[in-house]
């Protein structure tokens, strides 16, 4: 399988990050071309043509996105990275700001003259320290040579850069309540519309993208539309870096032509399950994607191919589960996520999530019952699409796919822990089964 | 001082897992025990350390499960103070703990941050043979990169 070289390109070198070296290999090119042979329209018309999705999970078109804020006005508009990279199994971004911050750099200010801001923040997750430590000083260097400031390289335009750390929370990587915590609150959702284009940060329309994306826009512009397009499917167009994790030999990142197929993915980059065992299933788009099984390896990892599987290309975070993995706990351990991360201020989402901690709770202390997986599923389907935001969807999603492609081994679960606890019940009332049963302490 | 309430600070403390209400160690020690690195292992790896750093008597650290630090490829792992260390079995327990109690560096050579990081399978691979010497030795890279960076800077 092919491994391509767009976005991780010079990444095994370790200097890449100071803005000399990054120059020297063609960096800040993108940035020339876009303020002195292009007006701020084309560069717009350049995103919106390469059919750029966004990388952070929803693939919308990042040129539409940049196109719907409007033009002119006296408001201050704004740029916002996203680099909270919380979603499990994701690890990305993270390789791409520690390896090449500059490049984000060059990419959030072709985002700028694209969206007409004078103002950007990246956003980067507070456990990112080292990362947002390399940023800082990218910003500094970036500063220094004037391309970040008032009037760069001589131009009409002007664009300020802070880096921002956040403090720990999932969701503030939703983009509602990343603009949210920017301004020092809870990064709570917020009720779209209006959507941030109108009105985001301090009220001013904002543009919110992920830190893949905006490394694409820099490349767009440098190497032109047809380039990108070259790679990848008509709809999934572009270099893609997925992350695999999970039950595999070789987890990493690796960025590919969209478009190869899943088994390629998981067997070919990632080598497979270790100790030739076999997927039992995946999630092909970060922890919030519906899992996906073995019938599905064949498919292309494509937005489009994913979404009709039923699931999500998402961030193309691909977690592999293999045959010998139980589900229950792994189920258990999503949902307990998703309870912690829940802002609360959705009913569905609160207790929708909590609900669903107790009930795999319940499967694994013996206490339930078959029709619990009716209830179960049929909480799920209640969070779906009744929140402000998709936070309880993330959960409902994978929890309700296990459930529908794996209710045997869950039912099997139930029954496994029943007898358990019919036989601990029966054990602790003789008294010496009893004491025995402390002396050999848990099992 | 600043017009808000303390109901407002306590809703905006208790929301971040990283900011906290009462004092808890100068230090932390993160394990992350998400999808991922619950598929390698990783509550035995931070049950180990737990208890390792009560029978040392480990004291000023805090030591807590975390949701995904982001760094599923080197699972399971661990954030000593923004610092990642990976991939981590139990027997590292001992050494994590002693290395924070007396003030060393935790797992040299094993963090993200370090030169020349490589996660444990890259290093078997074939091709990586020829990445293997320590980064800051290729006679290819350095001495021109350096030279024109330098260059650059006048």
């Amino acid at each position: 399988v092919i491994q391509i070289r767009v976005l991780t390109e010079h990444l095994d070198r370790d200097d890449l990050h100071q803005i000399g070296v990054y120059e020297q290999l063609g960096g800040y090119r993108a940035l020339r071309k876009a303020l002195r042979d292009m007006e701020p329209e084309d560069v717009l018309g350049q995103l919106e043509d390469s059919g750029l999705r966004g990388r952070g999970g929803a693939g919308f078109s990042m040129g539409k996105k940049a196109s719907f804020l409007p033009k002119g006005g006296t408001m201050d508009k704004y740029l916002c990275c996203n680099a909270d990279e919380s979603e499990p199994g994701a690890f990305k971004d993270r390789l791409l700001m520690q390896k090449n911050p500059h490049l984000l750099i060059e990419g959030c200010i072709i985002g700028s003259i694209a969206a007409g801001a004078n103002k950007g923040f990246i956003f980067i997750r507070g456990e990112y320290a080292h990362q947002a430590d390399i940023l800082d000083a990218a910003v500094a260097e970036a500063y220094e040579r004037g391309y970040l400031g008032d009037h760069i390289l001589d131009s009409e335009h002007s664009f300020s850069l802070v880096v921002h750390r956040g403090q720990g929370a999932y969701i503030c990587g939703e983009e509602t309540a990343l603009l949210d915590a920017l301004e020092g609150k809870r990064g709570n959702p917020r009720l779209k519309p209006p959507f941030p284009a109108n009105q985001g940060l301090y009220q001013g329309p904002t543009l919110i993208n992920n830190v893949e994306t905006l490394c694409c826009a820099a490349l767009i512009i440098e190497r032109g539309v047809d380039w990108f397009r070259s790679m990848g499917t008509e709809q999934s167009a572009g270099p893609k870096i997925v992350s695999v994790s999970g039950d595999v030999q070789r987890p990493g990142n690796f960025e590919i032509e969209l478009g190869i197929t899943v088994r390629d993915v998981i067997y070919g980059l990632a080598g497979g399950p270790p100790q030739g065992r076999e997927v039992k299933c995946f999630f092909p788009g970060g922890s919030s994607a519906p899992v996906l099984t073995a019938e599905h390896l064949d498919l292309p990892f494509t937005y489009e191919a994913m979404a009709e599987a039923g699931s999500m290309l998402g961030t193309a975070s691909v977690i592999v589960v293999d045959e010998a993995q139980p589900l229950v706990p792994l189920a258990l351990r999503l949902a307990e996520f998703y309870r912690h991360e829940s802002c609360g201020k959705c009913v569905p989402c609160r207790e929708g999530t909590n609900w669903t901690v107790k009930m795999l709770e319940r499967i694994d202390d013996g206490e339930a019952t078959p029709m619990d997986l009716e209830i179960m599923a049929q909480v799920q389907e209640n969070i779906i699409g009744n929140c402000l935001c998709v936070l309880g969807d993330s959960m409902a999603m994978p929890i309700g796919s296990m459930i529908k492609h794996f209710r045997e081994e869950f039912e099997q679960h139930i029954a496994e822990a029943r007898e358990r606890r019919q036989l601990e019940e029966a054990a602790a009332f003789s008294a010496g089964e009893l004491a025995a049963a402390v002396e050999a302490g848990p099992a | 001082v600043m017009q808000v309430t303390p109901a407002y600070l306590s809703s905006v403390v208790t929301f971040y897992d990283m900011l906290r209400a009462e004092p808890t160690g100068s230090r932390y020690l993160y394990v992350c025990t998400s999808v991922a690195c619950h598929l390698s292992n990783a509550k035995a790896v931070h049950d180990a350390i737990w208890e390792e750093a009560r029978d040392q008597g480990l004291e000023d650290v805090e030591i807590r499960e975390f949701e995904c630090l982001g760094a599923c490829d080197m699972a399971p792992m661990a954030s000593v103070d923004g610092r990642y260390v990976g991939p981590l079995g139990e027997d590292d327990a001992p050494e994590i703990v002693s290395a924070l109690k007396e003030g060393r560096t935790v797992l040299p050579g094993r963090s993200l941050e370090d030169q020349g990081y490589m996660l444990p399978w890259e290093q078997k691979s074939p091709d990586a043979s020829r990445q293997e010497r320590p980064s800051g030795s290729d006679p290819d890279d350095w001495p021109l990169a350096t030279g024109d960076s330098e260059e650059l800077d006048r």
